[in-house]
């Protein structure tokens, strides 16, 4: 049991566990499947000021914080409890091409520790690909109400059609960057 | 946005049971790698399907449940009839999609 913890999960047993997130909280709760918004109710919960976009009742909304602050959890619980002794393997190609920029960790499956460190956020490199990164992130999904979870899971699965065309722009950014503006960046 | 549509209100230990969900979403997003780095540059690749076959079976399970959920009338375990709500189109979700997906990776 812990053995198959520890290992990474196959597609196949993850994608339907993220699907099933959706009927479990409308069924639980009539609560709409998203992360984002979570963002959303810290700010209007801190800042009382008078603007009309934090003006709502964001008690009401408190679940999603209890969600979010779970995921947390998990991440956390998953990272340091269960998590994968050995490298993380990626395609041949990509290895190849993080070669050129002097990605050669692969002991921390989920970030590039050559890249990403806390030194690392006080050089141009990092600057932009952290602090950058994380403005998009945070401004695009506001801007498009919702991020990957409330488009393009529940949006689609929901027959909106805005949400795919949302879940379309979020792969077209994605594709742009990984492969043109990224490759500029970490080669300088 | 993800919204509340129940007009129930309830004392704050009922949240406990997102609390759970959220765990078990954490668990999974971590040991599935999607938050992964390196996945995430593979998919953009199109080096690597690990990342299509998430997104793709998610939507797949959720629409499959959407669609019961609203054929046979699900409601929630308090009674409520489910709601789902319908994100409106607006301009920024080219703009904000398009940031989104370059900070993404």
């Amino acid at each position: 049991m812990l053995q198959f913890l520890q290992q990474p999960w196959p597609w196949y047993i993850a994608g339907p566990l993220i699907g099933l997130t959706v009927p479990a909280l409308l069924i639980l709760g009539n609560k709409n499947f998203g992360i984002s918004s979570s963002l959303r109710h810290v700010c209007a919960a801190c800042i009382p000021a008078n603007i009309e976009y934090f003006k709502y009742d964001w008690k009401k909304e408190i679940w999603n914080l209890f969600f979010v602050l779970g995921i947390m959890i998990g991440g956390f619980l998953a990272a340091y409890y269960f998590h994968n002794q050995s490298d993380i393997i990626v395609s041949q190609s990509l290895k190849a091409e993080l070669q050129t920029y002097g990605i050669q960790d692969y002991s921390n499956a989920l970030i590039p520790t050559d890249i990403v460190n806390w030194a690392s956020v006080f050089t141009f490199k990092g600057f932009i690909v952290l602090v950058i990164g994380g403005f998009l992130v945070g401004f695009g999904t506001r801007y498009a109400g919702g991020c990957t979870s409330g488009h393009s899971i529940m949006g689609i699965s929901a027959m909106n059609w805005a949400s795919l065309l949302a879940t379309i722009c979020f792969m077209i950014g994605g594709f742009f960057t990984a492969n043109w503006v990224l490759p500029f960046i970490l080669s300088h | 946005m993800c919204v509340n549509e129940s007009q129930l209100s309830h004392p704050w230990y009922y949240n406990i049971k997102y609390l759970l969900i959220g765990i078990i979403f954490g668990i999974v997003f971590v040991k599935a790698e999607i938050v992964s780095w390196f996945r995430i540059q593979e998919m953009f690749r199109l080096q690597s399907f690990h990342m299509y076959g998430i997104i793709g079976s998610a939507i797949m399970v959720g629409a499959l449940s959407v669609w019961m959920i609203r054929r046979f009338q699900i409601k929630t375990i308090y009674g409520e009839p489910i709601v789902i709500v319908n994100k409106p189109f607006n301009k920024g979700i080219i703009y904000g999609g398009l940031l989104f997906g370059m900070g993404w990776a």
